[in-house]
């Protein structure tokens, strides 16, 4: 089960590599605004990642995944992992190597986003309750929120031409 | 041809910051070996601790002093603050480096291993993974205006990882002893003697003192370096 999971963790993590790079040669509207529907893009794509994953383990696993605190879960962990696939897609897109550069880059800082994920969710699988994971759920909300905000910070001065 | 000072961009600072450094380090090294006491406990593998400290902080300082010059770069790009952000993460790497390995070397008597999955390992590991990557990051963008400006952007968000690796030992739980403030109810930590707080603030100034040199010498270089690629390019034009 724990291996699942990790596994599902490193499709998001494909999945987000491939997905940004591209799109980034979009010229500058209003800077936020582009960080901001550049993340959702991110967030959606990953959700329906996960929405697929969810359920394929719910049909071929006897334990449902279909519930509100899982999904809640995996919603704030996407959602941090995209703001930092975003910046960090940005702050590669000039560098000749960014293909491999991204994942070495992305990967160290997803890592409390990752390890929190994965515990939250281990602990819940195994029936524990919202108390015993509030300690990885705040670690993934305090991600979340320094993640977009420095993205969005940085977003701006960081697209000038 | 000699080169006179003037030209080797050596300024008034340089010979007296390292001098003083190296003197601080000489002295900071001797205290360590002779001034504090010998540890109860651990006996004298303990006496790496002021180094250990030591050069953790710097790492932090140069990690603090790169995500503060990225900041400042953003807001208006200079050739001096993006040299100073690079060399600050270069010298503040290096520094974790030793961090990691005089903590390995203490580990091995005391935890009876070189290396275990501790909070506190793990996120000084991210850390020296994260600036790494600067360093590749800076490397790969032959444009001097963006490679400015996405290092800037690097550093700020590698800072991150800092705060992260100071809290580790105070919100986990962890093996790694908690010198300075409050610990997370079980760490473990190490009641000091006035000596043992002397020869570690001695250390740190040491050290402080040390990063501000090897700093001036790395804005030196860098400075020669902008002269070389400048000339280069010139020349380029001119074919």
């Amino acid at each position: 089960m724990f291996a699942g999971i990790l596994g599902f963790n490193r499709v998001m993590a494909s999945e987000r590599e491939s997905g940004c790079v591209d799109t980034l040669a979009l010229a500058p509207v209003d800077r936020s605004a582009v960080f901001f529907g550049k993340w959702i893009g991110g967030l959606v794509n990953l959700l329906l990642v996960a929405a697929l994953i969810i359920s394929l383990f719910s049909l071929f696993f006897p334990i449902s995944m279909l519930r509100w605190d899982l999904i809640g879960v995996v919603i704030l962990g996407s959602a941090g992992y995209a703001a930092l696939g975003t910046l960090l897609a940005t702050l590669t897109f000039k560098s000749s190597a960014r293909e491999i550069l991204l994942p070495l880059l992305l990967l160290p800082p997803a890592f409390p986003l990752l390890m929190a994920a994965v515990q939250a969710t281990r602990n819940l699988l195994e029936g524990a309750g919202w108390a015993a994971i509030a300690t990885w759920v705040n670690i993934l909300a305090a991600c979340d929120v320094i993640y977009l905000v420095l993205a969005w910070m940085l977003y701006d001065r960081l697209l000038k031409e | 041809m000699i080169a006179d000072p003037e030209d080797l961009h050596i300024s008034a600072w340089t010979w007296p910051l390292t001098w003083a450094a190296a003197v601080a380090v000489v002295i900071a090294f001797l205290a360590a070996l002779g001034y504090a006491p010998r540890e109860q406990v651990m006996g004298e593998v303990q006496r790496i601790f002021y180094f250990h400290v030591s050069a953790g902080w710097v790492g932090g300082l140069g990690f603090m002093v790169a995500a503060l010059c990225g900041g400042l770069f953003l807001r208006r790009p200079s050739d001096k603050l993006d040299d100073l952000s690079h060399a600050s993460v270069e010298i503040g790497l290096v520094f974790t480096v030793i961090n990691i390995i005089t903590g390995s070397i203490w580990a091995r008597p005391i935890w009876n291993t070189w290396w275990t999955w501790d909070p506190r390992l793990i996120t000084a590991s991210i850390m020296a993974v994260v600036y790494a990557g600067y360093l590749v990051l800076r490397f790969s963008i032959e444009l001097p205006e963006s490679r400015g400006r996405m290092s800037a952007g690097y550093a700020i968000l590698g800072f991150v990882s800092v705060p992260m690796t100071f809290f580790s030992i105070r919100l986990f739980r962890t093996i790694h002893p908690v010198i300075v403030g409050a610990s997370a109810a079980g760490a473990e930590s190490i009641g000091m003697s006035g000596r043992m707080t002397g020869t570690l603030i001695l250390s740190l100034a040491a050290f402080t003192l040390l990063f501000a040199a090897l700093l001036i010498h790395r804005l030196r270089l860098s400075r020669l370096q902008r002269i070389v690629e400048h000339r280069t390019w010139r020349q380029l034009e001119s074919h």
